[in-house]
């Protein structure tokens, strides 16, 4: 273990703890740990949505698959840039607007709830329910990633590793909640944006230039530069799916309902998306640099990132490019955590169980069940060959095809109502279940896309028929719109 | 001596949808609408 990388590793996690204890004295109400009172500007907004979405992906997954297989792996990414684009564009301000109108809901289940005036509770509690079992899976995925790190760079042994990462993660959220999850992650983002654009730009410097680069890769397979080789319509189409996902993520979406004026959107959606663009092309490029400069192929080829970094940069400096792909990790984890604990504080406890709990028990309880959800979450993770990695696609999948359509529905269509909400979201979720579960053929497509449209062609029917919105909620909706 | 390069196809993939983003990003900062004050 370098003493340089550890020394930069410590000043990192030290930082991280202290914004959280800083924050633990900010917090007064639930809003302001699970909001942050809307008062994120809109750099802070755009990294934080970005470092939140990105997971270890970015810097490990995309970069290995350009590193194993070429150009045939852009897809995923193009069809998430538009994705999050269209969710910048057509989403974020009218969800922030929407929110504040609508009795100035804090979570995804409290909107809903609030939009459709649904007074049985039964959209919030099985919202709420989703929330929980698809994050604490995901939770579970993201810190096996961070064990994994931990492990590799310190020698740590893979159980020691899990918990080192988890307490830290856990440690700031508990205390600080939104804004202290927010600031990290803008300090993570702009640790993780940095190291894409530096490591790939080194490397391919020393191979010799972009043109070096390119006959290094033509070397190892000629296909590799060519981004349809091997596709089908059918693979890219179900790549690309992936960006249909955005329009349903509760902690992506939870940063919209936070920034502090609707105005502010624009500006955010400019950082956010360059952000996201540049670190995409860096994480590209990366796998690209790594064909070339490394001699002898990796065994696994997801520490190209990792690697290159060791490689190229003296201890004390890749100590601080490694960090970001512990911020990366760590950046979604906690994001996740968050969304969950409100859950639970909010969802649960104030709507069901304690509708006059006071400002500072909801923190508390709220509180609590970060405590909680990341034991449940380290346990799952506990054994490193668990299958929570496999997952990911799946919680992603499933809060895509459950919530993506209700949420987009719900802005702009004034007939919706909670019939055809609670339809959409019951019948995307079973999609991607039982879709899952099949294979061959048309199967093969990422069950995102069949759950989006079944959840999309649910929430028309159960509008049309039933009761009709009343008077309130169309009222509401032109205010909006 | 041969010229190695992307395929046109793949230029135009990842030159195009990726960077449109930000461009458009950027139009709708300046002309975007506004709330009313």
């Amino acid at each position: 273990m370098s003493l340089g990388i550890s020394f930069a590793f410590i000043v990192y996690l030290f930082i991280m703890m202290s914004i959280g204890i800083y924050f633990y004295f900010k917090t007064s109400d639930l809003s302001d740990y699970i909001l942050g009172g809307r008062k994120l500007g809109p750099a802070v907004t755009a990294l934080s949505a970005g470092a939140s979405d990105m997971s270890g992906w970015l810097l490990l997954g995309l970069p290995g698959a350009l590193y194993a297989g070429g150009m045939n792996n852009i897809w995923i990414a193009i069809g998430l840039t538009m994705g999050a684009f269209l969710n910048w564009q057509f989403v974020a301000r009218k969800l922030r607007v929407y929110t504040e109108k609508a009795g100035n809901s804090i979570t995804l289940p409290d909107y809903l709830e609030n939009r459709f005036e649904d007074r049985s509770k039964v959209l919030r509690v099985i919202s709420a329910f989703v929330i929980l079992i698809f994050f604490t899976i995901y939770v579970s995925s993201g810190l096996v990633g961070g064990a994994i790190l931990f492990e590799k760079t310190f020698g740590f042994d893979y159980q020691v590793a899990l918990w080192v990462g988890a307490i830290i993660i856990v440690g700031y959220t508990f205390l600080g909640g939104f804004m202290a999850v927010s600031l990290t992650d803008f300090i993570q983002g702009m640790l993780m944006f940095c190291a894409l654009i530096i490591v790939p730009v080194v490397a391919i410097k020393l191979v010799g230039g972009w043109d070096e680069t390119l006959k290094a890769v033509h070397k190892v397979n000629p296909g590799h530069l060519d981004a349809f080789s091997g596709m089908t319509t059918l693979g890219i189409i179900s790549l690309m799916a992936w960006g249909l996902g955005y329009f349903g993520q509760p902690h992506i979406l939870a940063r919209f309902m936070a920034i502090k004026s609707a105005d502010e959107t624009p500006k955010a959606q400019v950082v956010g998306m360059s952000w996201m663009v540049f670190g995409l092309f860096g994480a590209i490029l990366t796998g690209f640099a790594g064909i070339g400069f490394l001699e002898a192929p990796l065994e696994n080829s997801e520490t190209v990132f990792i690697v290159l970094t060791e490689t190229l940069f003296n201890p004390w400096v890749a100590g601080v490019i490694l960090a970001a792909i512990l911020s990366a990790i760590m950046s979604t984890i906690d994001s996740q955590l968050l969304v969950c604990s409100s859950a639970v504080a909010e969802d649960f406890y104030r709507s069901i169980l304690k509708k006059d709990a006071s400002p500072k028990e909801l923190v508390w309880i709220g509180r609590i069940s970060v405590l909680v959800l990341a034991l449940i979450a380290t346990a799952f993770a506990s054994d490193p060959g668990s299958k929570v990695l496999d997952l990911v696609s799946y919680a992603w999948g499933g809060f895509g095809a459950a919530f993506g359509p209700v949420i987009i529905l719900s802005l702009f269509w004034k007939n919706m109502t909670r019939n055809g909400a609670l339809a959409g979201m019951i019948t995307g979720a079973v999609t991607v279940i039982v879709w899952k579960n099949l294979s061959g053929g048309i199967f093969d497509v990422y069950e995102i896309l069949p759950g989006f449209i079944v959840c999309t062609i649910a929430i028309c029917i159960g509008s049309m028929i039933g009761k009709k919105p009343s008077k309130e909620m169309v009222d509401l909706f032109d205010e909006v719109a | 001596m041969e010229n190695i390069s992307l395929t046109t196809a793949t230029w135009l993939w990842l030159l195009l949808p990726m960077p449109m983003a930000v461009v458009l990003s950027v139009l709708n900062l300046f002309f975007g609408r506004r709330e009313k004050k």
